[in-house]
Order: C-alpha cells, then sequence, then structure tokens
C-alpha cells in the first residue's frame, strides 16, 4: 500500500476500534498531507457502516459503539471546515435535523443514529436532547431539511412527537420534510398513528429507514 | 385455598411454591407522584425531599391498587448525586423523571475529588435522608402483612448514575477498564450500604436490584466482567447480614447462547433468587428456562410502555391471562411491569391488570 493508503486504513481501522487520539493524528496527518478530503471522509464513513454492521450482528455492543462513534466525531471535527471550504459534496447529501424530544435527556441510541447517518454520508444537524418541538421546526426551515427525526426513551415523551407532527402541519412544513421516530417508547405502531413517514428500532434501522425516504 | 397476607403470598413465590394467588409487584418509582395529581417539584428538590409525602405516595398506590410488594418511598435513579458535586433535573412536566444534567466524575481531577466525598452516606444527608424516613413511615403502616422492599442498582448502574453518566461509563468500559472497575466498585459499595440502610429503616422482604446495562448494552463478556461480580457482592452481602434473597430486574434478550450464559451466572455464581427480565422473554419461555430449570421464581411481564400504558382494556386482560396461565402453574411466579412502571400509567388500566392477576391467577389453577 502506498502512504496515502496506509494512513486512510489505519484511520478507519482506529475508528472501528475506538481509539479516538489515534484516529484524530491520522486525520491530522491527511489533512497535513493534504489528502482529498472527500477521500479521508469516505474512510471515516466506511469505518461507521463496519462498526454499525458489528453491532447488528451482535458482535459489537454499546461501549464499542460509543467508543467508535466518539473517534468518528472527533475525526470528523477536524475535516468538516475543509468540507465546507472545499464544497464538497457527497454522493449522498440529504439533511437530517435529529434530536430527543423536551423531556426526555436519554440521547445514547441517538447519538449512534447521528454517527451511523453521517456514517452513511448524511448531512446531519444534531439539536441534542430535551428538545422542544419549535426547534425542530425552526432548524428543518433554516437548512431545508430532508429528514426531521426524533427520539424518546421515556413514555411520556412520546407525547411530544404526537404534538410535533400537529405542529409541523401548523406550520405548513409536514409536506415538506420526512418524518421519522425510534427510541425505546416509540413503536411502529405508534408512528402510524401519528402519521410519521418511517420508524426505527435500531441505528441501523434509521439509516435503512432514511435511506429509503430519499432514495 | 385460604387467603393469605401480602407478605406469606410474596413468601410462597420467593420459595417457588403455590401462593393463594398470583402476586403484583408493580415497581413504582414515580408513578405514585402523579397518582397524587403532584408534580415532582412537590415532593423534591435538587437536594432534599419530603418524607411525609414520599410515603403518602406510596400508599396511596397501594389503596388504589392492591397491589402486593411495595418499594417504601419515591424513589429516581439519582440519589448522592449533588451530594457528590453533579446536578440533576426535576422536570415539572407530567409523567417526567428525574434526569442527571451533569454527572460529578466528569473527568480524572473530578474523580480525586469525588473520591474524598465517598463513601456517601445515606442516612446522614441529601435526599436519601428522607426516602429512609419514608421506609419508616410505609413500614410502620404496612409492614406488618405487606412486603416493604428496598430497592436500589448494583455496581454499573449506580456507577452510571450516581458518578459518572451512561455514555462515559460505557466508553471506559471499552477503553479504561481499571477506572471503570473503580467506578463501578464506588457504586457497589454505595448501593449495598443503601439497602442495608433501607432494612435499617423498616425494609423487610426480597431485595430489589436493576441491572439496566445487561445483556441489552453489554456483551456477554462485558457482563461477566462488570456486572455478575457486583451482584454477587451485593446479593450476597444481602443474605448475610439479612437473611433476604434477591430479586434481580434486568434488560436485555437472555434467551440467545450468551444471554443464557449470563442468566446461569446470575443464578449459579451470583446467587440470584429472582429474575426479573424486561418483555422479550414470553412467560412459557420463563417457565422453561428460569422457573423449571433453576427453581426460582419469575416475573412475568406485562410491557409497561405497551398495554400498560396504552390499552385497551381487552389486550391488558389478554396479556395477563396468557401470562397467568403459561407461567403460573406450580407457583413461583409474580406479575411485574418489563421495568418501572410507567409514571403516567392510567389509573383503570393498572387497576384492572392488578385485579385480572388476582383473579385468573387464583390457586389451584385449572
Amino acid at each position: 500500500m502506498t502512504s496515502k493508503e496506509e494512513t486512510l486504513a489505519t484511520l478507519k481501522n482506529r475508528i472501528i476500534e475506538g481509539k479516538a487520539d489515534e484516529a484524530f493524528e491520522m486525520t491530522q496527518l491527511s489533512l497535513a498531507e493534504n489528502f482529498n478530503v472527500s477521500e479521508t471522509l469516505t474512510s471515516m464513513t466506511d469505518a461507521m457502516q463496519v462498526v454499525g454492521d458489528l453491532y447488528a450482528r451482535k458482535e459489537y455492543f454499546l461501549p464499542n459503539v460509543l467508543t467508535s462513534a466518539n473517534a468518528f466525531e472527533r475525526s470528523f471535527a477536524l475535516i468538516q471546515p475543509k468540507l465546507l471550504e472545499s464544497g464538497s459534496k457527497r454522493e449522498k447529501s440529504s439533511k437530517v435535523v435529529i434530536g430527543v424530544c423536551e423531556g426526555d435527556i436519554h440521547d445514547i441510541g441517538k447519538k449512534i443514529v447521528v454517527a451511523m447517518l453521517r456514517g452513511a454520508g448524511f448531512e446531519v444537524h444534531d439539536l441534542g436532547r430535551d428538545v422542544p418541538n419549535a426547534d425542530f421546526i425552526d432548524k428543518v426551515r433554516e437548512i431545508e431539511a430532508d429528514i426531521v427525526a426524533q427520539s424518546a426513551l421515556m413514555s411520556t415523551s412520546i407525547t411530544e412527537m404526537r404534538d410535533f407532527a400537529q405542529l409541523a402541519k401548523e406550520e405548513g412544513i409536514r409536506s415538506k420534510v420526512k418524518y421519522i421516530i425510534g427510541g425505546g417508547s416509540a413503536t411502529r405502531e405508534f408512528a402510524a398513528t401519528i402519521g410519521a413517514d418511517g420508524y426505527g428500532l435500531t441505528a441501523q434501522d434509521a439509516v435503512i429507514v432514511s435511506e429509503g425516504l430519499v432514495s | 385455598m385460604q387467603e393469605m397476607t401480602k407478605l406469606e403470598r410474596v413468601n410462597a413465590v420467593m420459595e417457588c411454591r403455590e401462593p393463594d394467588k398470583v402476586p403484583v409487584y408493580p415497581y413504582i418509582l414515580t408513578h405514585g407522584v402523579y397518582a397524587m395529581g403532584w408534580k415532582l417539584p412537590d415532593i423534591t428538590t435538587e437536594t432534599s425531599m419530603d418524607a411525609k409525602k414520599c410515603a403518602e405516595c406510596t400508599l396511596k398506590t397501594l389503596e388504589l391498587y392492591d397491589y402486593d410488594m411495595v418499594i417504601g418511598s419515591y424513589q429516581d435513579l439519582y440519589f448522592g448525586v449533588t451530594e457528590l458535586g453533579g446536578k440533576i433535573k426535576i422536570p415539572t412536566k407530567f409523567g417526567s423523571v428525574v434526569s442527571m444534567k451533569e454527572p460529578p466524575v466528569k473527568d480524572a481531577n473530578d474523580w480525586e475529588r469525588v473520591q474524598k466525598l465517598l463513601p456517601y452516606d445515606p442516612r446522614k444527608s441529601g435526599r436519601a435522608t428522607a426516602l429512609l424516613d419514608s421506609y419508616k413511615i410505609v413500614s410502620q403502616r404496612v409492614g406488618k402483612t405487606t412486603p416493604v422492599i428496598p430497592c436500589w442498582w448494583p455496581g454499573p448502574t449506580a456507577a452510571m448514575c450516581m458518578l459518572r453518566g451512561p455514555e462515559m461509563l460505557s466508553m471506559d468500559m471499552a477503553m479504561d477498564k481499571s477506572f471503570a472497575h473503580e467506578l463501578i466498585k464506588a457504586g457497589n459499595e454505595f448501593a449495598i450500604d443503601f439497602l442495608r440502610a433501607q432494612y435499617e429503616s423498616g425494609a423487610n422482604s426480597v431485595c430489589h436490584t436493576g441491572e439496566i446495562y445487561g445483556v441489552e448494552l453489554l456483551s456477554p463478556e462485558q457482563c461477566h466482567e462488570f456486572v455478575v461480580p457486583y451482584v454477587k457482592e451485593l446479593s450476597r452481602t444481602i443474605y448475610k447480614e439479612f437473611g433476604q434473597k434477591t430479586w434481580l430486574h434486568t434488560h436485555g434478550d437472555y434467551k440467545t447462547e450468551g444471554g443464557q450464559a449470563i442468566l446461569k451466572e446470575y443464578v449459579e455464581e451470583a446467587n440470584i433468587a429472582g429474575f426479573h427480565p424486561d418483555e422479550k422473554h414470553p412467560p412459557e419461555w420463563l417457565k422453561e428456562h428460569v422457573k423449571d430449570k433453576y427453581k426460582i421464581p419469575v416475573a412475568g411481564i406485562m410491557h409497561g410502555p405497551g398495554p400498560l400504558l396504552n390499552g385497551p382494556l381487552s389486550t391488558i386482560e389478554d396479556v395477563t391471562r396468557n401470562i397467568v396461565t403459561k407461567a403460573g402453574q406450580g407457583g413461583g411466579l409474580m406479575m411485574a411491569p418489563s421495568c418501572e412502571v410507567p409514571p403516567d400509567t392510567p389509573v383503570e388500566n393498572f387497576q384492572k391488570w392488578v385485579e385480572w392477576t388476582h383473579q385468573y391467577g387464583t390457586y389451584p389453577m385449572k
């Protein structure tokens, strides 16, 4: 392998292994060596695809996925300005606004979904946790999102999802954005009752459903 | 069969004998607050709680639902956080639960500081003292006939909730195992002492410990390393000091090969004497693979965020009858939700669930 191939392969492997410092070093090296930033990003997203597969096959569990997602996020933050500067567009550049519903601070699952979606090439705008519905609406408008994704672990928070679906209609954006839900308290049946376009039980589901909605 | 007291009923189940009827353990943490028409700030602040109100809402749920095994106070998962320098959030919205805004241990420097505050004694300060006072009130009122159980989470979950937060502790397990063990050990020491204090305050029955990680979030190998040893220490200490068995609530699929291996360790190594999994476990599986195999009682699971919360009543009745019929033969069955009963569970759903469990679960079973 050439030095460039070796660096990108090492970057990919360090993300899979969850070694954030070493992945960060490889990302720095890729920038210092002026690698095409899209190629660096591809190595990183390929790594998260592998992590997603390992998670789906129950070979990776929460600690492994979180460390990989952390490594991905740190390296991604490093190349993000360069990506914007170069105007680099990946094949898939659909925009997703994501967050945990107001009143709910459980966001481990959402963080995994964010990493997986970024790994799959989506442009993800993560609003965090305990997010009011109005903030989702504002962000969808601001970036002209293709998908808005809400997560809730607590049973009480799923009422926020119902409220969001209604608010999105009232605000005139519901027909312009696909709406998906997930999290411990959401179900496929509930998604249907509030007219959501998709439901995901797992992080992998979120990617598959999102890809299906924008394809 | 002659009607038993609730204490006799639960004791029969814990010994895998037939009680007069299948008991219900609804695992109430926050629901009682909302059943009273209160909101959380009515009962707790970040630093103190109202012990009388904790007891009042607990006793109110017993009156409303007539279930069989009671946790002696309002509880959430974040006792000790404020005392160790973290921050919690007390939500005002109906149905919400207390959460952690900022863990006490964000980095190594924090850990050095927090270690100087450990062990945190729940008898001396903070919201925990009110919880213990509530146990005293509840056990005085109903303890002669009703199991008043202590409830706290073993090392990994205790460390997650009191010290480090879920993400960072999970990453520690992968990247810095010795640090993870230090935190979990501290969590377990607090858990054992808090349970001890609850017994000292009037708890009189089986010890509930609930493990959030389980094989849901950890691999069997990670469970073997980070969960089983601490559950073992907890259950053995409680048995040694109070002669009480430990009832384990856990998450994840224990039907898998790896899950079954951990289940075997829980029973044979960690001495758990009651298995309360989540909704992934049908009653017939629980009967065959846990109750009959290991001769320990099981919880038949009503999914909280499913039928219990959303109904309809006909589904609650069907699910209840199915659980009792499939897993109740011969005794050793407790009816329970898949996790904490949802805080906003409708009163009628809850009442009917208990009523139908007692009705269909009357022994001798047909």
